[in-house]
């Protein structure tokens, strides 16, 4: 994410909307990447997204500084995206009542919007067939948020503890297990 | 060193520690070929989460936010409402 000045942030902080219009251009992009690696969909990221950035400015008075403004932003978008994730299994175990148990056809990329004829849009849904978002999808949140942060935005390891706030022994040891579950589930397919 | 002991520490091994066990794993690592294909693997999990794609935010998302924004009433800060309390 790029660095909003003290000014601009202050400035947000009383709803200013040319400033708070700098906060969107400072993280959307990251946001939409981290949504995006969580669920797997592009429409429910952008909807993800946009549900982070309203949090953030409603909230934006309370920001005291105490972390990073970057991490707070990332703070309230994992939240959100893991809220979603848990809707989302929620859902589906209703759903896997109502139609006895029958999951077939039920898998996170069959809720994917059918064939577009955007090939932006297409490309998305052609990358999340990927089998590397699929084995990320398929691990606990816990460890999904760990390696998102690690490994696709690129935090440090105090960073991650700082958004998830736990200490960094336990954000090893979730990385650690994410990695060796990602190994289970990747290694395991026949190589394409 | 066991296997099972060279395995968890080579993780911190990862994480660019460079703790006495960690050396020891990394010995052991060099002379175990199946400890040693696990950390090729370790390894090469991190290269593909890494090379997963980065997106840019869609154009009208971030229009749409603003202007839902606009209907949108901040919280009021929490000093201000201590200070209230105090009064």
């Amino acid at each position: 994410m790029e660095r909003v000045d003290q000014q601009t942030l202050e400035l947000a902080q009383t709803g200013d909307m040319d400033a708070f219009s700098v906060v969107v251009e400072s993280c959307a992009d990251q946001l939409y990447t981290l949504a995006f690696r969580f669920l797997a969909n592009s429409s429910e990221a952008e909807d993800a997204v946009q549900e982070t950035l309203i949090r953030v400015y409603t909230n934006l008075p309370r920001y005291d500084g105490r972390y990073k403004f970057t991490t707070w932003i990332y703070r309230i978008a994992t939240n959100v995206c893991i809220d979603r994730l848990r809707k989302r299994k929620l859902e589906s175990s209703l759903d896997a009542e109502r139609d006895d148990g029958d999951a077939e056809g039920t898998d996170w990329y069959d809720r994917l919007p059918g064939l577009s004829p955007d090939p932006e849009e297409e490309l998305l849904r052609l990358e999340t067939c990927n089998e590397v978002q699929r084995a990320l999808a398929d691990l606990p949140p816990i460890y999904q948020t760990v390696l998102i942060l690690r490994y696709i935005q690129e935090l440090s390891l105090q960073e991650i503890s700082d958004i998830v706030h736990l200490p960094i022994t336990t954000i090893k040891t979730r990385i650690h297990r994410g990695r060796e579950a990602m190994k289970q589930l990747l290694m395991r397919l026949p190589v394409s | 060193m066991t296997c099972e002991e060279a395995r968890t520490s080579m993780h911190f091994h990862l994480d660019g520690d460079d703790h006495l066990h960690v050396k020891n794993a990394r010995q052991h690592t060099a002379s175990c070929i199946q400890c040693e294909r696990h950390i090729l693997d370790l390894q090469e999990v991190e290269d593909r989460l890494r090379s997963l794609q980065r997106y840019a935010a869609p154009v009208d998302l971030k229009e749409r936010i603003l202007l839902a924004v606009r209907d949108t009433t901040q919280k009021r800060p929490l000093r201000a409402i201590s200070q209230m309390q105090q009064m």
